[in-house]
C-alpha cells in the first residue's frame, strides 16, 4: 500500500537531479553489468583470503531495515554473502547465540558492527524458508545447518566418487567417507556428519545405497549399489 | 387604689395558625395539650399543638422557611411580637378578664382578684399575659404577663401606663397593628438578613432552617454573578468587532490616501510606507483582516466551510495583500517566522486565539481540512505521522522533498567544505551519515518531529521516491548522537560480484 504524496510530481525536478548524478557516477564504473552505486566503501580481504564485498563495510547492512522493500533486498544480500563465505571457509553450522556471533561474517570488527542474535535468527529463518539452511535439531531457532550445497548434491558427489574409485559393493563407514585417508582429496572431506547422513538418506531413497547399522560403539556403515 | 390606664390587646386564635412560641413565661408551665401535640420531623422533639415552631430545632411545623423570629424554647421569657392576624385593641382603663377570675400570686400563692396588679398580701407584682413590646410607648412599664394560655379562644395582653402617654401609644399601636409590619418585615428578612449586622432587629433564623436558608441565598447570589458575567462577555464581543472594523477602516483610508497623494520625495515615500506597514502589521497581529466568520453569516454549509478554510489559509500562508517587514508574505507557515510543520492542535489553538471570542470546535477544523490546499498559496496539507500525530505541513516538508534534500547531503562528491557530519573527515572510506540531531539542526525542526519525519521517509515506497534510493538506518551507532545514524540506501541496488 503506497501512500502517494502529491508533492512527488512537483518535486520530481529535485529528485531527478539527484538520480542523474548517481547514475552518472555509476556509469563511470565501466563494467558491462548493472553497476553498483558508486561509494567510497571498498571490499575487505580477510586473513583467510576471503574477500568481503564493500557492502559488508556499510553499517546499515547490519541493522534490519523497517522498510519492507529494503529489507527484502538486504536479506537477499546477506543470504548470498553467508553462503559464499561458508562455501569458502567450509563452515557447516551457525550458532546464533554463539560467543563469536555466529561466524566471522556476522561481525565486522573494523566498523564495530555485527548482526545481533535476534537479527541473525531472523536471517536464518528467512534462509530456511528459501531452503538454504535448516534448523539442526529441528524445531529450535538457535543452531542451523548451512546448505551451501544441497544434501542431494552431496549425495551425488559421494556416489560418483564411489563409483569412480570402484568401491561400489563394499561397505564404508561414515567416518571413512569424510575423514578417511582416501577421502583426503575429495570435495566432501570434513563433511558435517548430519549433512552426510542426510545425503546418504537421500541416496537410500533413490535406491543407490544401503545403510548398515553399526554395532554399539562403532559408527554406521553404508554400501553403495 | 386607682388603676392606671391600660391598653388591652385581645388576640384571637385562628385554628392551627402560627403562634409565637414564647408565650409561656418562666413563671408558668404551659399545659401541654397532649392530644394536639406534634413531633417535629427534623429532630423528633415532641411539641405542643399550638406551636408553630419546634421547640428544639426551630424548624417550622409546616417547614415554612421563615418562621417567626423567636429564640428557642429554653429561653422562655422571649420577647415576641404579637403574631396572630386578628388582634384587637381596646383602649380604656382596667378592662379585661383574667381566666378563672382569680390570679395566683407567684410569691405567696394567694388568689387575688382578677383585676389586681399587685398581690394584696405581699404586694409583689402579679403576673399577667403581657408581652413587652419593644415598640411600645416610652413610659410603659411592662408588666410580666400573667397569661394563662390554653383553653380560652381569646388571649389578652394588657399594657399599663402608670405615667401616662396611653393615647399616643394607643394610636401608634393601632397603626402598627393595622399595617402588620411584622409580616412584611419577616418576608423581607430573608433578603436583608445578611446585610443587617446581626443586630437585635433582625429576626434570627436558627438551626437547620438557617442552614437551608443560607444555601438558597448562596445559590441565588451565584447565579446572579454568572449571568452578569455573561452579560459582560456579550459586551466584549461587540467591542472586539468594533475594534476590527476600526482597524479595517484605517487601512482603507491609508490605501486611499496613498493612491490620491502619490508621495514625492523618497524620504516621504519611506515614511508613508513605514506607516502603512505599521498599520498592516498591527492588523495582522490583531489576527484577522476581516471579522471572524460565524455560521450565521453564510447560508450554505459548503460556503461556510470554504469561507472558514479561506480564513485559516490566510492565517497560515499570509494574506496576499498584506506584506510584512521583509517584503515577504508572512503567515504561520511561510515567511521569516514560518514553521514548516505545525501540529493540528497548535493550529487550532492559534486560530482560535486569532478569532477572539468567536470560537469553533476542533471538529470544525477537521471538517475544513480538505478545503485548505485549495485556499493556500503553497498548498498546505494534512498528514498523519507514525505516532498518530496529525500535522499540517508545507510542501517543503513533504517526504519526497525532504528525502531529496537529505540525499543531496549524503551523496558522495558533495563536500564543498561545509560538512554537516563531523564523522566525515575522520574516516575517508566511509559513507556519509547523518545523526538525528544533525538532521534536525539542518532542517530547523524539533528533534522529536525530525525523528517522526525520518521514520516516515525511510518507509517510503519506490513509487513515492521518484526514482532515487531511500534512506537506511544504522541502529548500532554511538549513543551520544541518539543511537541512530542515517545513510543513503545503497543496499537496494547492490549485487554481489559472482565468484568464479
Amino acid at each position: 500500500m503506497s501512500t502517494s504524496y502529491p508533492e512527488t510530481s512537483s518535486s520530481r525536478a529535485a529528485l531527478v537531479s539527484v538520480a542523474a548524478r548517481t547514475q552518472a557516477q555509476a556509469a563511470q564504473n565501466g563494467s558491462g553489468q548493472v553497476a553498483n552505486p558508486s561509494t567510497p566503501l571498498r571490499p575487505v580481504v580477510s586473513t583467510s583470503g576471503f574477500t568481503f564485498p564493500a557492502i559488508w563495510s556499510f553499517p546499515p547492512f547490519f541493522t534490519l531495515q523497517p522498510n519492507p522493500a529494503t529489507l527484502a533486498h538486504q536479506l537477499n544480500l546477506w543470504s548470498e554473502l553467508v553462503l559464499s563465505w561458508a562455501r569458502y571457509e567450509r563452515v557447516w553450522t551457525v550458532n546464533c547465540d554463539g560467543v563469536d556471533g555466529g561466524g566471522a561474517v556476522f561481525w565486522n570488527r573494523s566498523i564495530l558492527r555485527r548482526l545481533l542474535p535476534a537479527t541473525l535468527k531472523q536471517l536464518m529463518a528467512h534462509m530456511a524458508k528459501e531452503g538454504h539452511t535448516i534448523a539442526d535439531p529441528p524445531k529450535q531457532t538457535s543452531t542451523y545447518l548451512l546448505y551451501w550445497r544441497k544434501p542431494a548434491d552431496w549425495g551425488q558427489a559421494i556416489y560418483d566418487w564411489v563409483t569412480d574409485t570402484g568401491q561400489t559393493g563394499s561397505i564404508l563407514t561414515f567416518y571413512e567417507l569424510t575423514e578417511g585417508d582416501l577421502a583426503e582429496t575429495t570435495e566432501f572431506r570434513g563433511l558435517y556428519p548430519a549433512i552426510l547422513r542426510k545425503a546418504i538418506e537421500g541416496l537410500v531413497k533413490k535406491g543407490k545405497a544401503q545403510v548398515i547399522k553399526g554395532e554399539d560403539g562403532t559408527g554406521d556403515g553404508v554400501r553403495f549399489l | 387604689m386607682r388603676s392606671s390606664p391600660k391598653i388591652t390587646i385581645s388576640l384571637g386564635h385562628a385554628p392551627g395558625s402560627s403562634r409565637a412560641n414564647g408565650s409561656r413565661t418562666s413563671l408558668q408551665l404551659a399545659d401541654a395539650e397532649e392530644d394536639l401535640g406534634w413531633s417535629c420531623t427534623v429532630c423528633g422533639y415532641r411539641n405542643g399543638g399550638e406551636d408553630a415552631k419546634c421547640g428544639l430545632c426551630g424548624v417550622g411545623k409546616d417547614r415554612i422557611p421563615h418562621s417567626r423570629g423567636g429564640t428557642p424554647a429554653p429561653n422562655r421569657t422571649s420577647s415576641d411580637r404579637p403574631s396572630t392576624p386578628q388582634p384587637n385593641v381596646s383602649g380604656g382603663p382596667g378592662d379585661g378578664q383574667a381566666k378563672g377570675g382569680k390570679i395566683a400570686c407567684p410569691t405567696c400563692t394567694f388568689l387575688n382578684h382578677g383585676s389586681m396588679i399587685s398581690c394584696e398580701i405581699c404586694a409583689s407584682p402579679l403576673p399577667r399575659t403581657t408581652r413587652a413590646n419593644g415598640a411600645a410607648a416610652p413610659s410603659t412599664s411592662a408588666v410580666g404577663g400573667s397569661t394563662t394560655p390554653g383553653d380560652g379562644k381569646l388571649e389578652v395582653v394588657r399594657l399599663s401606663f402608670r405615667k401616662g402617654g396611653e393615647k399616643v401609644a394607643y394610636a401608634k399601636l393601632k397603626n402598627v397593628l393595622s399595617q402588620k409590619a411584622w409580616e412584611r418585615q419577616d418576608a423581607s428578612d430573608g433578603r436583608n438578613g445578611r446585610d443587617v449586622d446581626g443586630g437585635t432587629s433582625t429576626p434570627r433564623v436558627s438551626g437547620i432552617d438557617g442552614i437551608m436558608q443560607t444555601i438558597t441565598l448562596d445559590a441565588k447570589n451565584r447565579s446572579a454573578n454568572v449571568s452578569s458575567a455573561f452579560a459582560d462577555l456579550e459586551v466584549l464581543m461587540v467591542r472586539a468587532g468594533e475594534m476590527v472594523k476600526l482597524a479595517q477602516s484605517l487601512n482603507e483610508k491609508l490605501l486611499s490616501s496613498q493612491r490620491t497623494n502619490p508621495p514625492i520625495g523618497s524620504a516621504e515615500k519611506a515614511q508613508q510606507e513605514k506607516e502603512a506597514t505599521l498599520i498592516r502589521t498591527s492588523l495582522v497581529q490583531l489576527g484577522l483582516p476581516a471579522p471572524a466568520l460565524t455560521s450565521d453569516m453564510v447560508r450554505s454549509d459548503h460556503e461556510y466551510l470554504e469561507g472558514l478554510a479561506r480564513e485559516l489559509g490566510a492565517l497560515l500562508t499570509g494574506h496576499p495583500g498584506v506584506k510584512g517587514k521583509g517584503r515577504e508574505v508572512e503567515g504561520l507557515m511561510v515567511g521569516s517566522k514560518g514553521r514548516g510543520v505545525i501540529g493540528l492542535d497548535e493550529v487550532w489553538g492559534l486560530w482560535m486565539r486569532a478569532r477572539g471570542v468567536a470560537l469553533l470546535s476542533p471538529a470544525t477544523l477537521i471538517s475544513i481540512l480538505p478545503f485548505i490546499p485549495d485556499q493556500t498559496s503553497p498548498p498546505i496539507r494534512l498528514r498523519t505521522l507514525p505516532s498518530a500525530l496529525k500535522v499540517l505541513y508545507s510542501p517543503t516538508y513533504s517526504p519526497p522533498n525532504m528525502l531529496a534534500r537529505l540525499l543531496d547531503l549524503l551523496s558522495p562528491g558533495q563536500d564543498s567544505g561545509a560538512s554537516i557530519s563531523e564523522e566525515a573527515p575522520a574516516s575517508p572510506a566511509m559513507e556519509k551519515s547523518l545523526s538525528l540531531i544533525e538532521i534536525a539542526a539542518y532542517e530547523g525542526l524539533a528533534i522529536g518531529l525530525a525523528k517522526e519525519l525520518m521514520e516516515e521517509i525511510e518507509k517510503l515506497e519506490n513509487g513515492d521516491m521518484g526514482g532515487v534510493g531511500g534512506i537506511v538506518r544504522d541502529d548500532q551507532a554511538e549513543q551520544g548522537a541518539g543511537g541512530v545514524r542515517w545513510y543513503r540506501d545503497i543496499m537496494t541496488g547492490w549485487t554481489l560480484e559472482q565468484k568464479a
